[in-house]
């Protein structure tokens, strides 16, 4: 297969990712190692010390248990019929529709034991009555907990995606031969797919690393520097201190570090491959349908109780959001927040609808054709780059991009977030699709070429459509996600509220500055702006992944190759 | 071969590539034609605000039909990231930019100093609240020892007393307080801290009227330094030894500083760990018994208003927030000076970029803005409180406003001459003085540390930033 499809992905990262970077220390200057050493003397003596084991443990802890809870929950979809599975998925899809910002705002609430539902918990375990984000020790454990709630989804759709890539044929053959439910789970479906269930743990590892927005929003890193981890200490250092040149410095070694994860992975992989050998666990299948189904109940609980919480707040008169104890069900009923909220942010939904669906198409094009090509030609040092690339967080390319839409004049455009944010998706969609086209076998590549099919051609009528469409769809989702959740980037590259009656279009605040307009300075009205805004920003996503859910779960079939 | 892309495909693809191209041209196109004006662009925090500074920009507009005024908007919460970014990257999008007393000093090395042009060339610096001028308008550099100004003051923003008029002005209990405690149960006759938590004990301890005291932040994360100072200023104005001579302090330093720099230092040492330091974190404490633990429900600025229009008498808050006080209560609730007759401050600036292609028009819409004339409008039309003197008369003797709207008037007024109790804002101030305060404070609150220990440990941390920001003293 030629290259040719290579070449678009790497004009992209070249122009939006390594190119910013470098020039990046252009605008800021670049002195290693005094510039990192800010993050050690500009604070606190044991700040820095602090900063990396919490980074350390929300990173690992967050990864390894939406991982797991993640993995049960997509067990548990894939053994049900059909009918039932995309409505599941929906329904455990829905944290992950509700901005981070107002998420943390949302478990703010929550976690005060005064006038939170935390209240009853802490009566019902005998548990002494305090806040855990005011107590250094807990406070980074209050941040695990939002980070694995906010994780779950996302973690979910990759696992999801991957037990949908096993062939029905291997999944009947394994009922022929008598298998139940749990031995075909543990002893077939988890070693195929456990390079992927690897690759959600290590993606959300990477992603929490440089989580920013969680532990700022919800402790402001506090109290002291207890829960605050280094993504926030670089922070920090570029916008407190003002030390632009150490921050940026800081920011691309956390980077460095954080690839190493994926690096190891990849080496593995390509000595031959990750293949295990588990366990196979034999319970009859009542049982492990029970216990399926008791654990997902549990699950489901800890997702959704957060977000029936929300509509809750959302949809009654705010003298009640201060009461204790506080009351848990709908007493008296309001539609004036979130009346107010749909129209006031009606024109940011249509920005960030159009914006992230141009994100979502452009990262699909770009990372599904060179991702097959990087992984079926083993072009392994592009692969790192993009891995590195995804790592890094979002100032350490803003100076460069802010300064080339502000010379353009696409400053306050779509086409600034168009063309700006796919860097954030695109490489993370390359590296999901070059596990999964690890696995593909090589086959249908040589029948096309013998057809005399074009490289052009395989990837867009052979190997895309029909057989990787789940796949496909997976990353749209990710992507157009990820893009509706974006913050910073908007906020740099925007100036004004879309108003969409001239032409072309003027303005394109998307939604997530909605979101934090509602919250001000930490919201006061906890109910009326604060958790409908949350609500209205998070429902056209809820709206699109139902949508296009019923196409991924439909899954592909590998199986066609006989012999 | 067969082709991977169909014919219809490219046909799109090309039907796309052409609007783009009509797009740019008619961008090119409108950019050639358009005429000649001059917008000045000033970034601002969203909210009442904002829409004031936009309202000056219309009338300026009206004055200079040439010169359009444009307003852009950012979260509270983000401005500081979204305007040094900017200006890190050397944008000349902005000719004005917004910044608060405490985040003033970030951007002391964008921003045009306004040293030439005060004293009268173009601001009138006499009508302008000087306490509210010196927290975050100022910055006192240590190598020169000059003062040099780096923003303007437009609107002012004291924290003061607030509380519940229907309460205060009760005869019943205003006499039931009196014959116990001996003194007026009036806020605007409080001479002391004691007088406040008298007050605390007689309508929560004894009487349970209410079901919580006088609030007071007690967040962990930020507030904890904008409290303590409005308690510790009633020790500090009364005590030379601490003040020497400067009520409010050194710029910058503030009150939580000595008056003057240590000996052979170019810069002060903390006083908050002496006698009057601790009994006034003693007295913050008590204060504190009065409201939810602060591991449990900590009082912050977000819900603070909420938590005093339901459960409390009264609240020490910034008069920014009155604005999130329901109508009702809003209505009924009066303000009062910090017992002692001050108060503390943390107002909004306006700067001018350095990289600015406007500076000349942006400094005089800048003093168009603080002008009387437009500042009596940020009352009347969007119930924020004017920075100018004259303004505040010219209002406190307009017919049109009610006696309650005048009595809020005049008590920021006459609180804002002496708001002077104020935390400091020098650079280590956010990375190293509020975390290792506040927290220090927040274990004594709990009980885990004597106030002594707590004051001492914070102080120690203190000096460790000193040095590291301005070097070790001499001799």
């Amino acid at each position: 297969m030629r290259r040719f499809w290579l070449i678009p992905y790497l004009i992209y990262i070249l122009a939006f990712g390594l190119i910013p970077l470098i020039l990046t220390f252009y605008f800021v200057g670049f002195t290693p190692p005094t510039s990192i050493k800010g993050l050690i003397v500009d604070f606190p003596p044991g700040t820095f010390n602090l900063a990396l084991y919490n980074t350390l443990l929300f990173a690992t802890m967050t990864a390894l248990l939406s991982t797991m809870l993640a993995l049960v929950l997509a067990i548990r979809v894939d053994s049900l019929p059909m009918k039932w599975q995309v409505p599941m998925s929906l329904i455990i899809l829905v944290p992950y529709t509700i901005p981070f910002i107002s998420s943390s705002m949302i478990w703010y609430t929550l976690f005060d034991p005064m006038y939170g539902p935390f209240y009853y918990l802490f009566k019902l375990f005998h548990i002494p009555m305090l806040n855990m984000t005011t107590i250094p020790g807990l406070s980074i454990w209050s941040v695990i907990i939002v980070g694995v709630w906010s994780s779950t989804s996302f973690a979910y759709l990759m696992i999801i995606g991957g037990l949908k890539s096993i062939s029905k044929e291997l999944k009947e053959v394994s009922q022929v031969d008598g298998a139940s439910l749990s031995q075909y789970y543990s002893g077939v479906a988890l070693p195929y797919i456990f390079k992927i269930v690897l690759t959600a743990f290590l993606v959300i590892f990477v992603l929490q690393l440089g989580n920013f927005d969680i532990p700022y929003v919800l402790t402001e890193g506090g109290p002291g520097y207890s829960s605050t981890t280094l993504p926030l200490l670089i922070f920090d250092l570029l916008y407190f201190i003002g030390d632009f040149s150490g921050g940026e410095a800081a920011a691309a070694l956390l980077a460095a570090l954080a690839t190493l994860p994926a690096v190891a992975l990849l080496y593995v992989m390509r000595s031959g491959g990750l293949y295990v050998r588990l366990p196979t666990i034999k319970i009859p299948d009542r049982i492990y349908d029970s216990l399926l189904w008791i654990l997902t109940v549990i699950i489901l609980l800890f997702l959704l109780f957060p977000v029936y919480w929300m509509v809750v707040l959302a949809f009654r008169p705010n003298i009640y959001d201060f009461i204790s104890p506080p009351i848990l069900y709908p007493v008296a009923f309001t539609i004036n927040y979130f009346v107010n909220a749909i129209t006031n942010s009606a024109s940011y939904i249509s920005t960030s609808l159009i914006v992230s669906a141009f994100v979502a198409l452009i990262s699909a094009i770009l990372a599904g054709t060179a991702s097959y090509i990087m992984s079926k030609q083993n072009i392994y040092w592009l692969l790192l780059i993009t891995i590195y690339l995804y790592s890094l967080p979002s100032t350490s390319f803003i100076f460069p991009i802010y300064t080339l839409f502000m010379n353009s004049g696409l400053l306050n455009t779509w086409w600034a977030l168009i063309l700006a944010e796919p860097i954030f998706t695109v490489t993370l969609s390359a590296w999901l699709l070059f596990n999964i086209y690890r696995d593909l076998p090589n086959e249908y590549q040589e029948l096309a070429e013998i057809e005399g099919a074009s490289s052009t051609y395989t990837l867009f009528r052979i190997i895309a459509p029909p057989i990787t469409r789940s796949s496909w769809f997976m990353v749209m989702i990710l992507s157009f996600i990820i893009s509706w959740q974006l913050l910073f980037y908007p906020l740099i590259l925007t100036e004004t509220p879309p108003w969409l009656f001239n032409f072309p279009p003027t303005g394109a605040q998307t939604v997530t500055i909605f979101a934090i307009e509602a919250i001000r300075s930490k919201a006061v009205d906890w109910g009326g702006l604060l958790a409908s805004s949350a609500l209205v920003v998070a429902l056209p996503v809820m709206v699109l992944s139902y949508v296009i859910m019923g196409r991924l779960l439909e899954g592909f079939n590998i199986g066609g190759i006989k012999g | 071969m067969r082709s991977g892309i169909s014919r219809t495909t490219w046909v799109i693809i090309g039907v796309i590539i052409v609007v783009i191209i009509a797009i740019g041209a008619y961008y090119y196109i409108k950019s050639v034609t358009a005429p000649k004006t001059v917008t000045i662009v000033v970034v601002a925090y969203s909210g009442t605000t904002a829409q004031f500074i936009q309202f000056a920009g219309q009338l300026f507009h009206e004055e200079h039909p040439n010169v359009n005024v444009e307003v852009i908007t950012y979260p509270f919460s983000q401005y500081v990231t979204n305007e040094l970014t900017a200006l890190e990257a050397h944008s000349t999008e902005y000719d004005i930019i917004e910044f608060t007393s405490t985040s003033s000093l970030r951007f002391v090395p964008y921003v045009l100093p306004l040293n030439p042009y005060m004293g009268g060339t173009l601001f009138n610096m006499s009508d302008l609240m000087a306490p509210q001028e010196a927290f975050g308008g100022e910055f006192y550099n240590t190598t020169t020892g000059q003062i040099e100004y780096i923003g303007i003051a437009y609107e002012t923003v004291t924290y003061m007393l607030a509380y519940k008029c229907s309460i205060f002005n009760n005869q019943t209990l205003a006499q039931e307080f009196y014959s116990e405690y001996g003194v007026e149960f009036n806020p605007l006759t409080w001479q002391n801290w004691t007088t406040v938590l008298d007050v605390d004990q007689f309508l929560v301890g004894g009487n349970g009227i209410t079901k919580y005291g006088v609030l007071i932040d007690d967040h962990v994360s930020h507030g904890i330094i904008d409290a303590y100072p409005a308690v510790f200023g009633w020790w500090y104005m009364r005590d030379p030894n601490l003040n020497d001579g400067r009520v409010g302090g050194l710029p910058n330093f503030n009150i939580m500083f000595y008056g003057a720099p240590a000996p052979g230092c170019t810069y002060p040492l903390p006083d908050f760990n002496t006698t009057d330091g601790i009994e006034a974190l003693e007295v913050y404490k008590e204060l504190v018994s009065y409201e939810p633990p602060p591991n449990v429900t900590p009082v912050t600025y977000d819900n603070l208003p909420e938590l005093y229009a339901e459960y409390a008498p009264a609240a020490l808050m910034f008069v920014s927030q009155l604005s999130y006080l329901p109508s009702s209560v809003y209505n009924d609730t009066c303000l009062a000076p910090l017992p002692g007759g001050y108060a503390e401050t943390g107002t909004n600036f306006l700067a001018v970029s350095k990289y600015s292609t406007h500076k000349q028009l942006a400094l005089e819409f800048l003093a168009f803005l603080v002008s009387p004339q437009v500042q009596v409008y940020e009352y009347l039309y969007f119930h924020k409180f004017p920075i100018s003197k004259e303004a505040f008369q010219m209002l406190l003797s307009n017919s049109t406003l009610s006696p309650h709207d005048k009595e809020l008037l005049n008590a920021v007024y006459n609180a804002a001459q002496y708001a002077w109790a104020n935390p400091p804002n020098i650079p280590p101030t956010y990375p190293e003085l509020i975390p290792s305060f506040n927290q220090e404070v927040f274990e004594y609150l709990l009980g885990q540390v004597s106030a002594q220990e707590a004051m001492n440990t914070a102080a120690a941390s203190w000096v460790n930033a000193l040095v590291q920001t301005y070097g070790s003293c001499s001799g």
